[in-house]
């Protein structure tokens, strides 16, 4: 209860200040980018990485009972999946410099790379380790 | 009479909704999400904490140090003080990524509760969740865009809205912690009980907002069981760390193939933020009728080789910029105090400087007096060696030690007593 009220009083804080001389502004802007931020993670990301979760099942079975070794199958069914989560926040953090609207030609120093190349390479890399690891996890024993 | 006192107002439960209104998401069992339990969350969730406190904690200081409270007192030792803090906060809020989509995915089941809210308590209480959530979201938003010098596509001013928005999430957090603490607490204790069982499938792993759902929120598959998710996000917040953290150590530049900065590139092996074009001093910077005014008791105006022939100091200095990148240089120039003494400006005033730049947030700045005294506080005029170059605040600009580079004034005009 008493972090309940402590929590009330600086979240009341917070809209006091946001709502002052010395808030953002304009504040309809902040608005826009607090709703669709939340809207983009609750009703695009989180169902996206469900749904790669439920591919990732139906791709990579687990063997029947009794067949193959599914120590092996999960293993990398879970090194797809992780890699999946890695390249997908690499991504979304990349996006806004791949895109590059912060570029000023007057200050080449900031964002001086190739972003988007550097993200593809970053990406194939890992993915071609990740491959070859795959298939060893799924190699069949001759 | 009735002995049974009646519950107070906010615990009266709600009347039960109609359940022709439990569709879609909100249907039984319509989000049985592989791997996630009240075990995983409460991890991620002590994880989160952590990142969040470090954020918030080294934000506290960096707008301490741009808007100073009197009680606000931040040292000129170490130099390099400011560069740790603040590219621990953007490195951490950029690691907070991964942890946060990870936290939201772990919990989205009870994003459909059913009923939405039980009454008036856990209504405020899902509002408190709410705005935890889009806040949390908010402030790595717009922390990555303002990295990325998105300016535009926020359209509203960062500084504000970033302080502004993390006490608002602060705020949520902490009534977050009050509802949550003794879930979490119990959670770990019976997660590790169990030391030898497999991870997923006892009363620990119950989702901590539905404990009686243990049964649908079990892991059927274990694609992502609860050390994997844990190693995955482990794994995507170092990667993301390493892609990015080479823009302030410098050793690991060349891995950072996507950081905003690499701290060896720009004019004179120095990034810089903003150039002379931009700032719109490109005609009064070069001018040979260029004079510094310092105003004390009496008035000295010197022009560039005036400067020049005074004591030359010195001294290895970062530039540490808000947005998380730094780099050190080696500058040289007029002790500041020096001509501070020479004007008769008192030792023990704040001092106030000002760019050549008409507008702009940045363009004048007051250093405290303990910098202004520093031995390493210089005007300089030379930077690794060369003349300093037009982007970097030529004819000199105020480089003191453990300061933000946005207070680090460029295009020096006027220095004198802060009033």
């Amino acid at each position: 209860m008493r972090l309940t009220l402590l929590g009330t009083a600086i979240l009341l804080y917070g809209v006091v200040g946001l709502l002052g001389s010395s808030g953002p502004s304009p504040l309809g802007r902040w608005l826009l980018l607090v709703v669709v931020g939340w809207l983009a993670v609750d009703t695009l990301l989180t169902p996206a990485v469900i749904a790669t979760g439920r591919l990732l099942r139906r791709l990579i079975p687990d063997p029947p009972d009794g067949r193959g070794r599914p120590g092996r199958r999960r293993a990398a069914r879970i090194l797809v999946g992780a890699a999946a989560a890695v390249s997908g926040v690499l991504v979304l953090v990349a996006l806004p410099f791949v895109d590059g609207g912060g570029r000023d030609p007057s200050v080449p120093s900031a964002l001086p790379l190739d972003y988007g190349r550097n993200l593809v390479l970053l990406l194939a890399a890992g993915w071609l380790g990740v491959g070859a690891a795959v298939a060893v996890l799924l190699r069949r024993r001759s | 009479m009735s002995t049974q006192r009646r519950a107070p107002l906010w615990r009266r439960p709600f009347p039960e909704p109609p359940a022709g209104l439990r569709r879609g998401p909100f249907a039984p069992g319509a989000i049985r999400p592989a791997g996630r339990s009240a075990a995983l969350s409460a991890r991620l969730g002590l994880w989160l904490g952590a990142a969040f406190g470090i954020c918030l904690v080294t934000g506290l200081i960096s707008h301490g140090i741009q808007h100073p409270p009197s009680w606000f007192l931040w040292p000129t030792r170490p130099v390099s003080l400011y560069r740790v803090t603040q590219g621990l906060h953007v490195a951490t809020g950029l690691a907070t990524v991964p942890l946060l989509l990870a936290k939201l995915w772990a919990v989205y089941p009870t994003l459909f509760r059913w009923p939405p809210a039980r009454d008036a308590a856990d209504l405020l209480a899902r509002c408190a969740l709410l705005v935890l959530v889009a806040g949390a979201v908010f402030e790595l938003v717009s922390g990555v865009l303002n990295t990325a010098r998105q300016y535009a596509v926020m359209g509203f001013g960062f500084p504000a809205a970033h302080y502004w928005t993390a006490w608002i999430t602060t705020g949520a957090l902490v009534i977050h912690i009050g509802a949550q603490a003794a879930v979490v607490r119990r959670v770990l204790r019976e997660s590790r009980r169990r030391t030898s069982g497999p991870p997923d499938d006892s009363a620990a792993d119950r989702t901590a907002e539905n404990p009686g759902r243990a049964g649908n929120d079990a892991p059927a598959d274990p694609v992502t069981t609860r050390r994997a998710v844990l190693a995955t996000v482990a794994a995507a917040a170092g990667a993301v760390t390493l892609a990015t953290v080479g823009q302030t150590v410098r050793p690991l530049s060349g891995l950072s193939v996507l950081a905003p900065r690499r701290p060896g590139l720009g004019p004179q092996g120095l990034p810089v933020n903003r150039s002379a074009a931009g700032a719109g001093v490109l005609a009064t910077a070069t001018r040979d009728d260029y004079r510094l005014v310092v105003a004390g008791t009496r008035t000295l105006r010197l022009g560039l080789d005036a400067l020049a022939a005074l004591p030359q100091h010195t001294a290895d200095l970062p530039i540490a910029c808000v947005e998380g990148w730094s780099a050190s240089a080696r500058w040289t120039g007029v002790r500041l105090r020096d001509l501070l003494a020479e004007a008769g400006v008192a030792p023990g005033a704040d001092v106030r400087i000002e760019s050549l730049q008409r507008s702009g947030a940045y363009r004048a700045a007051t250093l405290p007096a303990a910098f202004a005294q520093d031995p390493l506080t210089l005007l300089a005029l030379r930077l690794n060696g060369g003349t300093l170059h037009l982007d970097h605040g030529y004819p000199c600009r105020l480089i003191a030690p453990n300061r933000p580079g946005v207070l680090q004034t460029k295009w020096v005009a006027w220095i004198g007593a802060h009033r």
